[in-house]
Formats: structure tokens, C-alpha cells, sequence
């Protein structure tokens, strides 16, 4: 009996030194795990300032010990917080459009990174009216309609934002329509035709039309309480954090509404 | 460090209940002295020996549709139990030994009872090796000269040649498993009528089943397993007794999946496997999604498990090769055998044709789900249901007069016909059918809304096959094959909503068929010459495989493929005293990429002095077909299978390992370290809710695959207590995919999965039980979520996960038990059992999945929820013979 236990044990430390021997092998994928802080960040060319936004994953706290920096080539530019978590360019770093920049972040002594291109600038092709005039007794009226152009295949974000500080609303006999959730979606098609219906106040409007690259559409087309099992992650295209980072173009018109 | 620390200390603990386990039970009862005097005028021998069971509380183990046949006038006066027996059968080919407390009747072994001298020396003999009942050929079985331990094994339709016979009064031993083990001396007469020789199975011995002191219930092998499909009867089975369900048991072979038809060999994919039946392909081996295999185990004679590594004969899949090999029939007898449980009823029946000529089989299997619906069939339902469905909360599908009925039936018939001493014919026909029907109705008389919901799926696999089998000398054999599998996979999805208000009627349908055809030619031949075994042959695989996505709503979508795999092989299996070298090679040519696959073979075997024996083998095998989609209950999608293209590559599989093995006096044991690279493996995207960069947005990441593992077995195959212990430890992971990134974990990586296996027969009792531990296998977790601030102000929520396959669910556990009572009814024999399934009711977990519940995109929750296995739940089989 002794000899048989004997032998089951000589064949099982003989077998773990095989197993031993054999390569064992963790896959290795620390170069992907990512620190679990959240950054975000949106160039807007022209603009007169850049921000980026960083927080903790966990505790959605701002995190103001990062050193971020913006970088067009060579050239870099340091970004300072205002202590709730948001890094601002100032004045300093101008973005222009079509060019590539860099976002390199060292936070404790991690370092986190990506890279996003600008599209290119986009010109006006027409804007048939920048001052309406509203008729609430005959409503329904395409009262705005514009095109554009862009020498770039991307996709167009629109926004349409009243600019008074006390703006008056507009009585309609019918409800007005929510720009917001005819346009939230980002679309193809470089041109728009708006009914006065979408224009809720009186007073001064910026219509504001910004071209967004393919990657970035898709971060305004997740939806994931619309999958019913399994929902995907987020677009993400930050090496070592979470968050997204991208840049656009813009083109603006301002508009006045009047009674 | 630790991680392998724990795995050792795990394995430790393993070996030590291992051992603590087979200790108990050794002890017998003894049966006390006894006087039997009883008279019989005119009475068969079966009826007898019942009259003495009855009166003298006598057990034994005989075929009592042989016995029948033995008319017997006798006086037994004052006779102890062992002479009035002897003196029962003393007109009769039989003898008797006692075994324990079971007195088991043997055919007598004539060449034992025929010494002579010996007269040629050093000279070959060639013979088949045949059921004693039934005369069907016993493939594989291990041929073995006494005097030097040198050895062959049978030929897939049991011939052997075995060379250099020391003389021919030798004794050589004959061993099959799920048979007696037979030790034949030879003799001059014997050899010159060129008999077969004859194995009994104890099993089919009525009227108590009892284990002979020989019988093995699996073999010792690793890189090829035998199993007894009588173990497959024995083990617990709440509803059908199933083949894979006990295939899994072995060690390397995935069971915490609770999916027998979904077969994971050494850390392989499902569909890296070959499954054979009678020489034609199955590619749908499971009834009611993986929870049955669509096997009968009635109508199967032969199971063989190829893991890893096989000889060059074998080829056409990666990972492992599933052979079976169905009844033939009784070339004396016929028998039946009906059978019932809570989800089907079963028929067996075999007969000769002509006696000792030709036979015929007939099995056939099906749910009873249309007519009663079980509680078994609702709980195993439900888990598939919760498994699969979108439902946050496990939900019962047989609520609100929804009924789903999944109908499944499998059939299979063979004939059979000996031509002559050297010709044999046989014809096999298989054909499987599983049928899901799922209407629910959901209404919403605030919205003014109803609207049906129909799932209708259907999966067929039909397959024929003739082969012939030829002896053409004593030491040539050829079989040829020819084999045609037919397989469809088809969804029909169709919601009708109806708008109360202005009584519209609005219908979608959504249908997908996909339709696999598979032509088959094997020609093997095998020749042995002095110390050589040669087998060389050719093969030839036809598959054309068309995909239809009929939907109103988008264009018609249809692929269609065929392509051809023609291949030549050779090997020679060289033995040369303790040395066993087998090496060959398997040429391929693959018409649809104009592939040349070469794929060498080789394993080298030493048998110790001590017996021990260690075997190291290297191999590559290639794989061009692939189920690259399975069909799901809710997914809305049929199978998909695809040969390899521009767009899909091979499976090139390399593998090498080194098996131990011993057998002891009460166990035998084995053990194999393993290392598989696999290269053209995919992983399929839509498994995981990560999203990658793809190009082309394609659905499979495409890599290698690298696969380690420690197989271990402790076998028990004598004795009352019988079972098997089985402990595998297996890595299995990615890397250089051309999508995902990174190295990540396969989905079947599990570091440590312990099996135990048992049985007890007792009187007419008999006892089972399996217990299966699993670690953990890996999931991908979500980390949580944070809100995204889009250019136009507006904010999105982003779940963020965590990388692919790197958390690992709960530990999986389950103890399932059975029993069950033969009793004897005018000749024929009945079967009554219970079987309970995870008898301590364990909370085991399939996935942990998510839901983002919520309206809006800026404000949702995000939910986890656990999939659970089945829990307890018992069930109860009858079972006639006769």
C-alpha cells in the first residue's frame, strides 16, 4: 500500500515538473489596462481657448495634479486648471483646421495620449435669410434654409443656441419643435432647411454647423439603453485612460428673429 | 508564484480525497453455507436458476435469453450452492464462478480445456474478435502475448494479425473495454480453424447487472479514449441518457457548461471537433440547444475520443475526432428495449436477418414536449430561456398561456450482412430533428397595441452511409466508406402588430436558412509485416454550404461555397521490443484556396520494466470548415457554417505531449502534459460587448490560439465501487490578433476542473453518482460608467469595460445522484430509476451579463445580472427489455 501511494505521488510531482517545465504563460495585456480616471476633451478650431476635462473613474472627483499638455508637431502647448478638474489652453494655442494634435497628459508618473486630426474648414454655399420674421397666425413656414460645402468626408453636428440674456418666447398656436431632438443626431447631408416652429425665442441666434470626423459620429449614435442584452462599451480612443478626445471644425451665421 | 502555489496545493487536496475516496467500501459480504434441494422436470434453465434466486436468496449473473433455450430435468438433493449450479449447467457450454456474492455464469473457454503441445513456433496469427452474444466485431480491442507482453490492437471492425507467437500452445490476453477480460491459450486446432474469438460483456447478463472482476469501464489511454456505453446507462441522467454527457467526464473535456452537445476537448472550440458516426459527419450533434447530444446511446456499439493528437488515418478537424461506431445488430437474438422519461420516450430494437448472416437495427427517440410538458422540460427550458432571453429578471416562458414546445426525435437503422469470412456489408441511415416553437403575446390596450410574437426554429441532420469491409489475407484489411451528411439550420422570426385603435395590422418576418451538405469517402487499408503495422489510404470530403437572410425590409442576402478536401496518408507503427514508434504523414489538397496541407504525425511509446508507460507524440492537423455563428434562442439567427476562403483562414493546429500511465492493482492511472498552438483561430466579436477598430467592420478577430494543459486520471475499474477521478488544468489564451489588440483569455480557459465518476451495484441495485468542480472561466466585466460631454452640449453615458475576458465567474460545483432497481417480469427485464441533478441545489452561474436600463442615452442604469445554471432537479426513467 505504502509503495502505491509511493508511486502516486513520484508520478504526480513528476507530472507538475512537466507542467512546471511546459511554458506557462500569462497574456499580457498591461500595455492596454487603462488608469481609471476619465478624460475628455473637444478642439474647436478656431476657438479662442481649448479645455480638457479630467476626472477619477471611481469617485467622478476632478483630478487637478495632471500636467496636460496640447502638442501641433514640435510645438506644445501647457494647459493650467482651474481646479475643478478642467485644463484651459488660454489664448496661447491657436487650432486650425486639416492639422493633427496631440494630447499627452503625465499624471502620477502615468502617462496617457491621443491623437485626433481637425477636418477641414468649411465654407458657406448659401444662407437664404439671417433676419426672420415670425408669423405666429400662419405657422409652419420654412423660414431658414442653408447649405455648405467641405472638402473632407465627414459628418455635420448642428446647433442652434438663442444668445439673449432675457430672451421672449414666441406664442405659437402650436407647440414650437425641440431643435435638439430633430438635430441631435449628426448628419450627412451638408445642408439644412428650418420651419419657424424651431425657433422659440425672438432675438439673436448663433446657428452653428461644427464637421466631425466618422469616429466621432459614433460617440452621438450609442445608444446603449436601446440594446436589450449585452450593451457596448463606449467609443474610446485614449491610450491609458478612459474618455475621448477629438477636434472640429466649425462654421457659424447668426441670426435674428424678430416678431 | 501564489496562483501556481494554490493550483498545487489544489491538486494536492484533489489526489488526497482521491485516494480517501477509493479507500472505503472494500469490505464483501460473505454468504453463508446453504442446502439446496429442489427438483426440476422439463424447465429451462432461466426459469431454474429464478426458482433458486427466489428461494435461496441466491444472486446471479447470466443471459437469460440464452438459458431459456436449455431444457433441464434435475434432482438436486442436499447439494451446497456451487454443485447444485455446476451440476444445473453440467450439459451445457457454460461454467460457473462466484464473484463476490454473484455466482456469474461464463460460456466456457474451450481452448482452456484443450492443452496440447506446442508444434510451430515463432509464427503469426490473424483472427477477429467478436461479442459473444451478439457476434458483432469489437473494434479496438487489446490483443496481448502472455509471455512477453507484447501486443496489437484490433482493427476498426475487430480483425487483428499478431506476429511472432512465441508457439502456438501460447496464451495470449484479450481485453476490450466493457468486457471480460479473456485469457486464451492457444492450440494447434484453434489456430488452424482460424476462430473467432469471443468476448462477454457481464452487462447484458440478466437478471442482476454486475461488474466482472475484469471489466473496464474506460480505458487507461488519454490521446484516445474508450469508453463502455454501458457507463453511459449507469451515470446519473435526468432525462435521456446521453453519450457527451459522460464523454465529458473525462479528463480535458469541458463539463461545467451544463451543454452536453457542446464538446470542448483540450481547450478547443465545439466545431474544432470531428464527430463520426459509421463513417459519416454530424454537424448538429445536440437536441434542445446543447442539452441533449442527438446520440442514442441504445443504438451505440463503440465510442471513441481522440484528444489532441491523432494518428495520420484521422484528420479534417483541430482540436479532437469523436468516433462512433453503431450497433450492427444480434446475428442470434433479437431484443427490445422501450424506454421512458420526462422529456422522451425511446425505442431499441435488433434482430438477425438471417442468423449469423445478417442483421438489422432500429432506434429511435422522441421528446414528449408537444403532448406533456414536464416540470423537467420547463426547467430546462427556463434556464435555456433566461440563458439566452433579454429579460433583467429570470423569467418563466410558460406564463400567460405562452407554451414553447421544442420537439426534438432522432432515428437510427442499420443493416448489416457477413458475405463471407472475409466480406462484410453494412448500411447505416441517422437522422435528427429538433423543432422550437416560442408565440408570446404582449399587449398594451392603454397604447392600443398588441403585438405576436413568433420563433420558429428547425435543425436537421440526416446521414446515410455504406461501408464494406474486406480481409484480403490474413494480414491485409481495407474498409471503404461512403458517407453523405445533410444538415439545415433554419429561423423564421415574425412579429404582427396590431393597432387597436385604427385596426391595422403591420407584419415583420425575418427568415434565415442555412443548408450544409457534406460527401464522404474514406478508404483505409491496413497491413502488418513482421513488427510493422502499415495503414495508408485515401479521403475525400465534398462540403457546399448555402446561407439565405430573406427580410422584407433589406435586400435579399445569399453566400454559397463549396469546396473539396482530397487526402492521401500513410503510417507505420513500428514496435521493436518496449518501443512503440508510430510516425506518418497526411497530405491534403484543399481545391477552394489550392492549399497543400503536409502534416506529419509521430508519438513514440516506451513501456517500462515497471510497466509504466510513457508516451511523447507531436502532430499538426488542419481544419477548413467552421460554425462561425450558432443558432440562439433570441438572436435571430440560424447556425452559420463557412469553409475557409480569401477571407477566412485555415485552422493549422500543432501539438505536442508526454502521457503516463500505470496500472495498478486497484486503479489505473494516467497523465498527460499537453501544448497546442492553433493558428487561424477567430474570435467572434459578437460574443463580447467591447467595441475594436475594425476596417472592414468584421465580425471575427482572427489570431492563434495557445492552449497548455495537465490532464490527470485515476480510473477504478474493479471491485463493486467502480469510477473514475478526473483533474485538468488548462490555459488557453490569444494572441497577435489582427483586431483585438491585446492577449486575452479564451472563453474556455479554466485553470482547474476536477471530475469524479461512480458507480455501485448492489443485489438488483444500482448506484451513481458525479460530482464536477470548475473554476472559474472568463468574462468580460463592466468597470461602471461616466458621462461624455459632446461638442453640442449635450451628454452621453459611456459604459466602460474592462478588457476582454479578464474578470472570472464564481466557482462551479454540482453533485448529481441516481439510483436505480432492476426487476424481473416474465422473462423480460425492468428498469426503474431517479436521478436527481445538482442535488445540493448550487447557484452555479453561466454569465454575468448587462443591461443599460433607462430611456434616454444621458440617463440610464447600468445593471448586472447573473445567468443561472439549472438547479435542483430530479427525474425518473422506466426502461423494458426484452
Amino acid at each position: 500500500m505504502f509503495q502505491n501511494h509511493l508511486t502516486y505521488y513520484t508520478t504526480f510531482w513528476l507530472l507538475m515538473a512537466l507542467l512546471s517545465l511546459s511554458n506557462c504563460h500569462k497574456p499580457d495585456a498591461s500595455a492596454f489596462q487603462e488608469n481609471k480616471i476619465v478624460v475628455q476633451g473637444v478642439l474647436i478650431a478656431g476657438a479662442n481657448s481649448q479645455s480638457i476635462k479630467i476626472i477619477n473613474f471611481d469617485t467622478k472627483n476632478p483630478i487637478n495634479d495632471a500636467h496636460v499638455d496640447i502638442c501641433h508637431g514640435n510645438d506644445c502647448c501647457n494647459l493650467s486648471t482651474d481646479g475643478n478638474g478642467i485644463y484651459f489652453s488660454g489664448n496661447d494655442l491657436q487650432i486650425y483646421p486639416d492639422s493633427t494634435y496631440r494630447l499627452e497628459i503625465s499624471y502620477q508618473e502615468k502617462s496617457i495620449s491621443s491623437t485626433t486630426k481637425i477636418p477641414a474648414s468649411m465654407t458657406w454655399v448659401s444662407v437664404n435669410n439671417t433676419i426672420i420674421t415670425i408669423d405666429t397666425a400662419n405657422t409652419g413656414q420654412q423660414v431658414f434654409v442653408a447649405s455648405w460645402a467641405i472638402d473632407e468626408d465627414v459628418s455635420f453636428l448642428l446647433t442652434l443656441q438663442n444668445t439673449e440674456e432675457n430672451p421672449q418666447s414666441i406664442n405659437y398656436s402650436s407647440d414650437p419643435l425641440e431643435f435638439n431632438d430633430f438635430f441631435e443626431a449628426p448628419q450627412a447631408n451638408p445642408n439644412i432647411t428650418l420651419q419657424d416652429l424651431f425657433f422659440t425665442h425672438y432675438g439673436a441666434y448663433i446657428f452653428t454647423v461644427y464637421a466631425i470626423d466618422k469616429r466621432y459620429e459614433k460617440v452621438f449614435l450609442y445608444q446603449p439603453q436601446l440594446q436589450q442584452i449585452r450593451p457596448e462599451s463606449g467609443p474610446d480612443n485614449i491610450q491609458g485612460a478612459f474618455g475621448y478626445f477629438t477636434g472640429v471644425s466649425q462654421l457659424k451665421v447668426n441670426i435674428t428673429v424678430n416678431e | 508564484m501564489s496562483k501556481t502555489f494554490c493550483t498545487l496545493l489544489s491538486v494536492k487536496i484533489f489526489f488526497i480525497l482521491l485516494f480517501s475516496f477509493f479507500s472505503i467500501g472494500h469490505s464483501y459480504c460473505q454468504t453463508k453455507d446453504i442446502s439446496i434441494t429442489e427438483e426440476f422436470i422439463e424447465v429451462n434453465l432461466d426459469d431454474a436458476l429464478q426458482r433458486l434466486s427466489k428461494n435461496y436468496q441466491l444472486q446471479f449473473a447470466y443471459n437469460s435469453k440464452v438459458f431459456r433455450n436449455f431444457k433441464i430435468t434435475k434432482r438436486l438433493i442436499n447439494l451446497s450452492a456451487e454443485e447444485a449450479l455446476n451440476k444445473l449447467i453440467e450439459n451445457t457450454n457454460y461454467e460457473v464462478k462466484k464473484i463476490n456474492t454473484v455466482f456469474v455464469f461464463y460460456p466456457k473457454n474451450q481452448s482452456l480445456s484443450s492443452p496440447s503441445n506446442s508444434t510451430i513456433t515463432d509464427f503469426s496469427w490473424s483472427s477477429i474478435v467478436l461479442d459473444y452474444e451478439s457476434h458483432e466485431p469489437l473494434p479496438y480491442a487489446s490483443i496481448l502475448i502472455l509471455s512477453n507482453g507484447k501486443g496489437v490492437i484490433s482493427n476498426e471492425d475487430g480483425y487483428f494479425s499478431i506476429h511472432h507467437l512465441p508457439s502456438d500452445t501460447s496464451s495470449i490476453i484479450i481485453s476490450y473495454v466493457g468486457y471480460q477480460r479473456m485469457t486464451l491459450k492457444l492450440n494447434p486446432k484453434l489456430i488452424a480453424e482460424n476462430n473467432p474469438v469471443y468476448l462477454t460483456r457481464n452487462s447484458l447478463i440478466s437478471p442482476v447487472s454486475i461488474y466482472g472482476e475484469k471489466k473496464s469501464i474506460l480505458s487507461i489511454k488519454q490521446t484516445v479514449q474508450e469508453l463502455d456505453v454501458n457507463t453511459i446507462k449507469t451515470l446519473p441522467a435526468v432525462g435521456d441518457q446521453d453519450l457527451f454527457n459522460t464523454v465529458q467526464l473525462l479528463s480535458g473535456i469541458d463539463a461545467t457548461g451544463e451543454r452536453p452537445g457542446k464538446i470542448h476537448i483540450r481547450g478547443g472550440a465545439s466545431d474544432e471537433n470531428l464527430i463520426l458516426m459509421d463513417g459519416f459527419t454530424l454537424y448538429h450533434i445536440d437536441h434542445f440547444y446543447q442539452l441533449y447530444s442527438t446520440i442514442n446511446a441504445s443504438a451505440i456499439k463503440h465510442v471513441r475520443i481522440h484528444k489532441g493528437w491523432f494518428e495520420p488515418k484521422f484528420g479534417g478537424r483541430a482540436s479532437g475526432i469523436i468516433e462512433i461506431q453503431g450497433k450492427e445488430g444480434n446475428l442470434n437474438f433479437n431484443k427490445t428495449e422501450i424506454g421512458l422519461n420526462f422529456n422522451s420516450a425511446n425505442v431499441f430494437f435488433e434482430t438477425p436477418l438471417e442468423k449469423s448472416k445478417s442483421s438489422f437495427v432500429f432506434a429511435g427517440r422522441k421528446s414528449i414536449s408537444s403532448l406533456y410538458k414536464s416540470n423537467l422540460y420547463q426547467q430546462q427550458f427556463n434556464t435555456i430561456y433566461n440563458q439566452s432571453s433579454p429579460n433583467l429578471n429570470n423569467g418563466n416562458a410558460f406564463l400567460d398561456n405562452n407554451r414553447p414546445v421544442f420537439d426534438y426525435s432522432d432515428a437510427n437503422i442499420k443493416f448489416n450482412f457477413i458475405v463471407s469470412d472475409q466480406t462484410k456489408v453494412n448500411f447505416s441511415f441517422f437522422s435528427s430533428k429538433d423543432e422550437l416553437l416560442f408565440a408570446q403575446e404582449n399587449s398594451s390596450p392603454e397604447l392600443g397595441l398588441q403585438i405576436n410574437y413568433l420563433d420558429k426554429s428547425t435543425w436537421k441532420n440526416k446521414g446515410y452511409s455504406a461501408r464494406w469491409v474486406q480481409k484480403w489475407t490474413t494480414n491485409w484489411f481495407s474498409n471503404l466508406t461512403l458517407g453523405y451528411s445533410n444538415y439545415s439550420s433554419k429561423y423564421i422570426g415574425q412579429d404582427v402588430k396590431k393597432d387597436l385603435w385604427f385596426n391595422t395590422v403591420d407584419t415583420l418576418r425575418n427568415d434565415k436558412t442555412t443548408l450544409l451538405s457534406d460527401f464522404s469517402l474514406r478508404f483505409n487499408n491496413e497491413i502488418t509485416l513482421d513488427n510493422h503495422q502499415f495503414g495508408f489510404g485515401l479521403q475525400h470530403t465534398s462540403n457546399k454550404i448555402q446561407y439565405k437572410s430573406i427580410n422584407p425590409s433589406l435586400p435579399l442576402f445569399e453566400t454559397a461555397q463549396q469546396g473539396t478536401l482530397s487526402t492521401l496518408y500513410f503510417q507505420d507503427n513500428y514496435t521493436w521490443d518496449k518501443i512503440q514508434f508510430l510516425a506518418g504523414i497526411r497530405s491534403s489538397y484543399y481545391n477552394l484556396k489550392k492549399d497543400f496541407f503536409f502534416a506529419p504525425r509521430f508519438s513514440l511509446t516506451y513501456n517500462t520494466k515497471h510497466n509504466w508507460i510513457i508516451k511523447g507524440y507531436y502532430g499538426q492537423n488542419y481544419q477548413v470548415i467552421r460554425n462561425t455563428q450558432r443558432q440562439d434562442l433570441f438572436a435571430g439567427v440560424a447556425d452559420i457554417w463557412e469553409l475557409a476562403d480569401e477571407n477566412t483562414p485555415s485552422i493549422k493546429s500543432f501539438q505536442y505531449g508526454l502521457e503516463l500511465s500505470k496500472k495498478l492493482v486497484h486503479f489505473e492511472v494516467s497523465a498527460t502534459v499537453y501544448q497546442r498552438q492553433v493558428e487561424g483561430a477567430l474570435y467572434n466579436l459578437a460574443n463580447t460587448p467591447l467595441t475594436f477598430d475594425s476596417p472592414d467592420d468584421s465580425k471575427f478577430s482572427i489570431g492563434v490560439k495557445n492552449i497548455q494543459g495537465l490532464d490527470l486520471q485515476v480510473i477504478k475499474n474493479k471491485g463493486k465501487h467502480k469510477g473514475w477521478i478526473s483533474l485538468s488544468l488548462l490555459q488557453v489564451y490569444h494572441v497577435n490578433h489582427n483586431i483585438i489588440p491585446y492577449e486575452f483569455y479564451d472563453d474556455n480557459d479554466q485553470l482547474i476542473e476536477g471530475k469524479i465518476a461512480y458507480t455501485f451495484s448492489q443485489k438488483k441495485w444500482n448506484f451513481s453518482g458525479v460530482f464536477i468542480y470548475g473554476s472559474g472561466k472568463p468574462y468580460t466585466a463592466a468597470l461602471g460608467t461616466y458621462s461624455l460631454n459632446l461638442v453640442n452640449e449635450n451628454t452621453k453615458k459611456i459604459i466602460v469595460y474592462d478588457l476582454l475576458n479578464q474578470g472570472r465567474l464564481p466557482v462551479y460545483s454540482r453533485l448529481d445522484l441516481s439510483v436505480s432497481r432492476y426487476f424481473f417480469i416474465q422473462g423480460s427485464i425492468a428498469e426503474v430509476g431517479l436521478a436527481f441533478f445538482n442535488v445540493l441545489n448550487t447557484k452555479n452561474t453561466a454569465d454575468i451579463r448587462y443591461y443599460a436600463v433607462g430611456r434616454s442615452s444621458d440617463n440610464y442604469q447600468l445593471i448586472e445580472k447573473k445567468t443561472p445554471y439549472m438547479g435542483f432537479t430530479p427525474g425518473i426513467h422506466i426502461k423494458f427489455t426484452f
